[in-house]
């Protein structure tokens, strides 16, 4: 017994440090659920659409911590490899995802746009947006 | 040649000094280095490159050239539909000296102080200056997307086969010199029909690309081979880190007339700091059942991130023609800088030995290329 009431206090105290990124999507998105994967091949520009839906994923800006943390645990890139991607995508004619300042202004972007798809931490979520995919991450 | 060298290099930097003027000055353009123009309401992006090389070898030959400066314009024009044009002007300015055999020039008297100088069996072309400022088209297409597992292309475009051939062109390239696997078994360029896409299984974790020309090239200067029949594809899977292609085609070559037959088989590896790439790539003449019509080669290159913006690369090649029964092993070492990330400066140094005549050529090269 006092070993499962020692593994709850660790859970909740581990989980306390434990940060999720939510990826968030348009309510009329045509999908609940999103892999990794997807989301990595949506932000890289890959994947362009959901059952015919144009997807318009945005960014935080490159100082942001948490599309730091993104790009890490999500896309498994770091800054330079990124840059280097945009770089070879750029003289193929495809631009990254759009950068907006906040993650207010993320929220704000993928409730009006049909195809928007963006990530934020929990507390910024509202009802005006589906979450796709839970990513805890731990550092 | 010194004095046209810095006219070159002001008017790059009166280029970037004039842009972000113009972008405080006129909030309808923005500019980002490397990401080029965009104007406010327009769908199409206005970018571009340059890039510049030296090469000498120890037979004392050298070449500078402006190899490249390519205006590049794309964008959206609907939810479907892309543009892309590439319009460059190749070998902008070239200046070189060359070291061709004697043998097939005797009557060239000219040429008698140069013989003196050097081996008997040698002579110097003497040093050859060309300045080209013609453009032409390197790409333009337009791109349907029907969904994610079928896309149209038609017009000229990077032929999709390989790891180094959709990168072939120089701010993307890791190093100046290109391996033969790249370059001898399949035109660079095609002009046709492109169907792309992720293939409908397995969590879009495959992606073919199949095409067919059976027209000229819109302007052949680009293309390492010239073709106006030419027909094939290539199957992509990535697994974890790995990312695995198979190709398959065939074409008309137009100065050999023959028809060639290739298949390829690449390997990426991508790991934190270090890439490694392999290519392998067999061609064959089609009319031909002859056993010694075929070629044969593969690069094996590992690009490692020693520290921020600097990559060392180590490249080994092979090639082999049964034809003329010749037997290439290459062996480079590079370094790539890129001081900011749209510009990169290449240094390398290559060991070229023909098994067959018992030489070794070694070719030292630099290069700036800068996007912008």
């Amino acid at each position: 017994m006092l070993k499962k009431i020692l593994l709850v206090i660790f859970l909740i105290w581990y989980g306390s440090f434990a940060e999720e990124i939510l990826i968030i999507g348009n309510k009329n998105l045509p999908v609940d659920k999103l892999s990794i994967y997807e989301v990595r091949l949506i932000f890289l520009k890959k994947k362009l659409f959901i059952k015919n839906v144009k997807l318009v994923p945005v960014n935080l800006s490159p100082f942001n911590p948490l599309r730091k943390k993104f790009n890490k645990y999500i896309l498994g890139m770091d800054k330079e490899q990124l840059i280097l991607y945009w770089n070879t995508m750029y003289l193929n004619g495809i631009d990254p995802p759009i950068v907006l300042s906040s993650q207010r202004a993320v929220i704000k972007f993928v409730s009006k746009v049909k195809g928007g798809i963006g990530y934020i931490s929990p507390k910024y979520l509202n009802n005006n947006v589906k979450v796709l995919l839970r990513v805890k991450i731990d550092e | 040649m010194l004095f046209k060298f810095k006219i070159v290099i002001f008017l790059f930097f009166l280029f970037f000094i004039f842009i972000p003027a113009q972008t405080k000055a006129e909030s309808l353009i923005s500019y980002q280095f490397g990401r080029g123009i965009k104007f406010k309401n327009c769908p199409l992006r206005f970018g571009g490159y340059f890039a510049l090389k030296y090469e000498s070898t120890d037979k004392d030959e050298y070449e500078f050239n402006i190899e490249d400066a390519a205006i590049l314009i794309y964008g959206n024009l609907t939810d479907r539909t892309r543009f892309l044009s590439e319009i460059g002007a190749k070998e902008l300015y070239v200046k070189k000296r060359e070291l061709e055999d004697d043998e097939d020039d005797d009557d060239d008297d000219d040429d008698d102080e140069y013989e003196d100088e050097y081996d008997d069996d040698d002579i110097y072309i003497e040093e050859e200056k060309k300045l080209n400022i013609k453009p032409k088209i390197e790409r333009l297409y337009l791109d349907y997307l029907i969904n994610d597992y079928l896309k149209i292309r038609i017009g000229q475009f990077i032929t999709p086969i390989g790891l180094w051939n959709p990168i072939h062109l120089p701010p993307l390239k890791w190093t100046l010199i290109d391996p033969i696997t790249a370059i001898k078994f399949f035109p660079r360029l095609t002009t046709g029909l492109q169907v792309f896409g992720f293939l409908p299984f397995q969590n879009d974790s495959w992606e073919y690309a199949f095409f067919i020309q059976k027209t000229n090239n819109i302007n052949d200067v680009y293309d390492n081979l010239k073709t106006d029949d030419f027909i094939g594809g290539e199957i992509r899977k990535y697994i974890g880190n790995f990312r695995l292609n198979l190709s398959l085609g065939k074409f008309k070559d137009k100065q050999i007339e023959k028809r060639l037959n290739f298949a390829g088989l690449s390997i990426d590896f991508l790991y934190r700091r270090l890439e490694i790439m392999f290519e392998y790539m067999y061609g064959k003449e089609e009319e031909t059942n002859h056993s010694n019509a075929n070629r044969s080669s593969y690069y094996i290159q590992g690009i490692y991130r020693v520290f921020s913006k600097n990559y060392l690369i180590l490249r080994k090649e092979y090639f082999k023609e049964v034809y003329n029964s010749s037997k290439i092993n290459v062996y480079l070492i590079g370094w790539n800088y890129r001081p900011l990330y749209p510009i990169s400066l290449k240094l390398e140094v290559m060991w070229q030995k023909d098994d067959v005549i018992q030489e070794t050529k070694r070719e030292i090269a630099f290069s700036l290329a800068v996007l912008f």
